[in-house]
């Protein structure tokens, strides 16, 4: 029970440390870390019913992209200053390792396997902010015209 | 060809070439606006936005709105990561065209948003082009958080990762504090020495490998130092660069998101080396 709120609390400081890394201003950074906290909740739902890491990090960025749109339109900011930190945390840096640690210990066979499991997790990542943009996209134009 | 393009001028800024003198040129339309004026701001504001780390669709689009502004029958841009090309032409005037070379890239997402809202408030008429020139310099000239906040941030931010991942554990907790050390140590080191990216973000990840395997072999933790090692190098790794290509290419720039696609996956090759030679010189060890 602990250790589940700390997870979800770790949401919140990994993406509100990656907004300040990349010069967020403390406001929109608090932002950003609120929509890491509800991602850290999606992805520990999704952890503990048995999903797999690709689609429980599909739906997790789905999430965080709605959010961070709709962030991007009460603040009146670009989509970007939003978006870049939150998805920060989804990188599959644990495929990375995965691969490197397989090849080390001589196992190239478990190397290929997270090979393509990370591009799976990239790619799920790429999906989710497509479907997003492409959704919000069709409704900004009107908005944003500038004469 | 029209005439308007022979006349090109290669150096729009500073130079002034005499307008033809068969063509009419219409006198209200120049004393409303400055157009060159326009023209260097439209340039200062996609040079910032470039060099923070703009995805190509929204410097183009900030260009061909401010560009507009004047009126002018055609404003075009080309944008790929590395440089900006401009031009903005019409039959009463010269055709002016630029090309900006933007060589120093950071994250800087608050001047992003900051040369947004000078871009619209221009649109919008609601400020000078002198005052978003002013601004402009100002937003330039910014420095944002001061350095220490970033290095108490890459000390404390493995720690976050390791929370998120796998929840509390103090003799971990502790690990990571000491990657997170060398991970502002190994930035301030490197960045003195203007290191290329690729060596700074290899170095980075090796001390840590290195780091956490020795410290978890002394200090018995219960978790692998797997963990730790991939919290250590999450902040390393290229977010930044993977969303921006994506976006780039969901708005159509295949160049500059495959650019982007390549730098992305030359820092991940970086920081995977780099972690394979922690790992190996920890092995090397009796």
């Amino acid at each position: 029970m602990w250790q589940d709120v700390l997870i979800i609390l770790g949401g919140f400081l990994t993406a509100a440390g990656a907004a300040i890394l990349f010069q967020v201003p403390p406001k929109q950074a608090l932002i950003c870390g609120s929509i890491g906290l509800v991602s850290g909740a999606v992805n520990l739902a999704a952890g503990s019913a048995d999903v797999s890491t690709v689609l429980s990090t599909f739906l997790a960025v789905l999430l965080v992209a709605v959010l961070s749109h709709i962030a991007a339109r009460l603040e009146k900011m670009p989509v970007t200053v939003f978006l870049i930190p939150c998805i920060f945390p989804f990188v599959p840096g644990a495929g990375m390792f995965q691969i490197v640690y397989s090849l080390i210990e001589n196992r190239p066979a478990d190397a290929t396997m997270y090979f393509f499991e990370t591009i799976e997790i990239a790619g799920a990542i790429a999906l989710a902010i497509f479907a997003v943009d492409t959704i919000f996209k069709s409704r900004v134009n009107m908005h944003t015209k500038c004469t | 060809m029209s005439e308007a393009d022979k006349t090109t001028q290669p150096v729009p800024i500073t130079g002034g070439s005499p307008t033809p003198a068969d063509r009419p040129v219409p006198a209200a339309r120049t004393d409303e606006l400055d157009v060159r004026l326009l023209f260097s701001v439209t340039l200062l504001a996609g040079e910032i936005l470039l060099s923070s780390g703009a995805e190509i669709y929204r410097v183009e689009d900030t260009i061909g709105r401010l560009l507009s502004i004047s009126g002018y029958e055609g404003a075009e841009s080309f944008v790929t990561p590395s440089c900006i090309l401009m031009t903005l032409r019409d039959p009463s005037s010269d055709t002016l065209t630029t090309l900006r070379r933007v060589s120093v890239r950071e994250n800087n997402l608050a001047r992003v948003a900051q040369v947004n809202t000078v871009a619209r408030a221009l649109c919008a008429h609601e400020i000078t082009i002198e005052t978003a020139n002013e601004k402009l310099l100002n937003i330039q000239k910014s420095k944002g958080y001061p350095e220490w906040i970033k290095s108490l941030l890459l000390f404390v931010l493995p720690l976050c990762f390791y929370l998120s991942f796998a929840g509390a554990n103090f003799y971990a907790g502790l690990i990571c504090m000491g990657t997170g050390a060398w991970l502002a140590l190994a930035r301030k080191w490197l960045l003195r020495r203007s290191m290329v990216r690729f060596f700074h973000d290899l170095i980075s990840a090796a001390g840590v490998a290195f780091l956490a395997s020795l410290m978890a072999h002394f200090v018995s933790v219960d978790t692998s130092s797997n963990l730790i090692i991939i919290s250590s190098i999450m902040p390393l790794v290229p977010g930044v660069a993977i969303t921006t290509a994506i976006r780039d290419v969901l708005h159509g720039d295949y160049q500059s998101g495959t650019a982007r696609a390549a730098e992305a996956f030359i820092i991940a090759t970086a920081v995977a080396v780099g972690v394979g030679t922690g790992l190996f010189l920890y092995k090397m060890i009796p």
